[in-house]
């Protein structure tokens, strides 16, 4: 046992007084929670801490080695830096969900058992759903609905996994899986929903851009980089996965370059980068697994820094489509700058980020010979540089001038960018902490002249093939337009199902009140009444008597009701019989 | 909507296509001598 306190529970906790405390010292106290968990975090000795005994089952808060490490420290310092980039909100229920969210991935990284792991788990789910409805428009509320949907689908499997789980090996502690059974693919959906694996991915592109400008900066961080983490434990070296990697990695580059709104476009090239890192969990060696890691902390990073400076041109000018924008490099040069940085070290340009993680995955895939994945790799290298390279700072601060003049976002912000910026150079130029923090130990030089010069090769070609196309007029017009994904099939199936729902459900329902509530009572009650009239009148309709003869006849019958006994005398005998017997028969009189 | 466009189209600069065109057969040609190569 220890001392010092969960990190999860720092920032859940933590999370509660945020609405109590005004001004700067409310400032001051959110930039020092994600502090305060990193310098616990750094205080960690490995090991299992933090075990509650609840009925049978231990649960443990604390599973700290080095692979929850690393997660833990990247989604420290992302919430630290999200935090930054938030300070000026003076919205509380995106401070306290962000803190809340940030909570429940730190509780995921850090579980050790699967019912702490669920319950941290649906925390994420809900108020990462908070985040979206924030921004308070109709689409946002869409996206919403539809996500919260989606994550609280694959929660049910993941749960039904983890009951069939706990059933068929009497424990709930986990570690390595493996596909083989049905308790472990409901696991393996659950996870992959939240991995955003296609064809279950389209939750992302759908609620990521319409998250608050702050929002889809904790949002781009958490959700798939803990599923990465949690892919990473328990379905290290399933095979299924490199070839799932290689096609997410491809798939998103065509969504990519013909989507409008810049964010998405982000949110597309999210996808494709979570495909290296489910490639190299699939490959599952040592320096495929230690690619993946670096590459989520990388990724998580430079990500967050994309998503920061087209947020702070949503924030200053209301514009996030390709259509509008442009030319914003004259009136915010600084978040310029950094968009390029982010861009330079998704693209993984030498001396940027993504150059010193992402060929440790891709050099693993020689490695072990998958020539065609190798190959699918260093096409999706060519088209994530092609999308989120060069097209998002090209349309949203060079292109063709949209007239906007604005001026660079507030210093908070720019001050969180700058922070991101500093770790996507400082990580490639010095990559040695990084890999010091890696699950296993790193045989691995980023920097040889074969690997410069090859990784240039693809990006100038890369660029060389963006600009003819755009000169050429080859290149897809941007338009507002709505790009058809897999979702169009559970959206239209949630239409088919909701319309089949409407006329079945409805129609029982109206078939019910009308007959139950209505007829029926209607009828009983005239049986009650006048009993035999009723049974007559019944029978003569039936026989197919006019309705003469029958309203003759009920005038003709004199009222029951005056030869009736009340319905209460026969009850009270029953009841006097029925106590009788119980004295009889339970006390033996 | 108002303000704001729905398409952003790329015209061709004169003479770019052809480059595109000769670009792309001496990409072409290069992987297909590498990938004959590999036969060899």
């Amino acid at each position: 046992m220890t001392n010092l306190i969960p990190p999860a529970a720092i920032f859940i906790v933590g999370a509660l007084f945020i609405p109590l405390i005004k001004g700067k010292l409310k400032r001051a106290y959110m930039l020092f929670l994600p502090v305060f968990a990193f310098i616990t975090l750094v205080k960690m000795p490995e090991g299992k801490y933090w075990i509650v005994n609840v009925l049978d089952y231990g649960l443990v808060f604390g599973r700290i080695d080095k692979l929850s490490m690393v997660f833990g420290y990247i989604f420290t310092i992302i919430s630290f830096i999200g935090v930054l980039f938030a300070l000026k909100v003076k919205d509380d229920l995106q401070h306290v969900s962000a803190f809340m969210y940030a909570g429940g991935a730190l509780g995921v990284t850090f579980a050790g058992d699967f019912i702490s792991l669920y319950i941290f788990w649906e925390i994420m789910a809900i108020f990462s759903t908070f985040l979206i409805l924030a921004r308070k428009t109709k689409a946002s509320e869409g996206a919403a609905v539809r996500y919260i949907l989606v994550h609280l689908f694959g929660g049910l499997c993941f749960l039904a996994g983890i009951v069939l789980y706990i059933q068929n090996t009497g424990t709930i502690q986990f570690e390595y899986i493996g596909l083989n059974g049905l308790a472990s693919w409901l696991i393996f959906i659950g996870i992959a929903l939240n991995a955003a694996i296609p064809p279950l991915h389209p939750w992302l592109q759908d609620a990521y851009p319409e998250a608050t400008v702050t929002g889809a900066v904790f949002l781009s961080a958490l959700t798939t980089k803990s599923a990465v983490y949690l892919m990473a434990r328990t379905f290290a070296g399933t095979e299924l996965l490199i070839y799932i990697g290689a096609g997410m990695t491809a798939i998103p580059i065509f969504y990519a370059v013909l989507e409008n709104d810049v964010r998405r476009v982000l949110a597309y090239s999210l996808i494709n980068q979570v495909g290296f890192m489910m490639c190299g969990i699939g490959i599952g060696t040592q320096l495929a697994i230690n690619g993946t890691v670096s590459h989520a902390f990388c990724h998580i990073l430079y990500k967050a820094l994309l998503f920061m400076s087209v947020g702070s041109v949503l924030h200053m000018t209301g514009k996030i489509r390709c259509t509008d924008l442009g030319g914003l490099y004259k009136t915010m040069p600084l978040t310029c700058l950094f968009c390029m940085i982010g861009a330079a070290s998704i693209s993984a340009f030498p001396l940027f980020s993504g150059f010193v993680s992402k060929s440790m995955i891709v050099s693993a895939s020689s490695h072990e010979k998958l020539i065609v994945v190798w190959f699918i790799l260093q096409f999706a290298s060519a088209g994530v540089f092609h999308h989120a390279g060069i097209k998002v700072p090209f349309f949203t601060f060079f292109g063709h001038d949209s007239g906007i003049r604005t001026k660079e976002p507030p210093l908070n912000m720019l001050l969180a960018m700058g922070i991101a910026a500093f770790f996507c150079i400082g990580i490639a130029i010095c990559p040695g902490p990084l890999y010091d923090i890696l699950p296993y130990p790193v045989h691995y030089a980023p920097y040889t002249g074969a690997h410069v010069v090859g990784q240039l090769q693809l990006l100038m070609f890369g660029a060389l093939a963006f600009t003819l196309l755009i000169l050429s007029g080859y290149y897809p017009a941007e338009m507002r337009a709505i790009n058809l994904d897999t979702d169009l099939f559970y959206r239209k199936a949630a239409r088919l199902f909701y319309y089949i729902m409407d006329k079945a459900l409805n129609g029982l329902n109206s078939f019910s009140n009308r007959n139950i509530a209505e007829v029926l009572p209607a009828f009983v009650g005239g049986l009650s009444k006048n009993p035999v009239t009723s049974l007559v009148t019944y029978f003569m309709r039936t026989a197919g008597k006019d309705n003469l003869a029958i309203e003759d006849f009920k005038r003709e019958t004199r009222p029951e009701g005056t030869n009736l006994i009340p319905m209460g005398v026969p009850v009270l005998i029953s009841m006097a019989i029925l106590f009788l017997l119980f004295l009889v028969f339970a006390l033996k009189i | 909507m108002s303000g704001e466009k729905m398409i952003l189209s790329h015209e061709p600069v004169p003479g770019y296509r052809r480059v595109f065109y000769i670009v792309c057969l001496a990409a072409v040609s290069y992987l297909g001598l590498i990938f004959l190569r590999s036969f060899l």
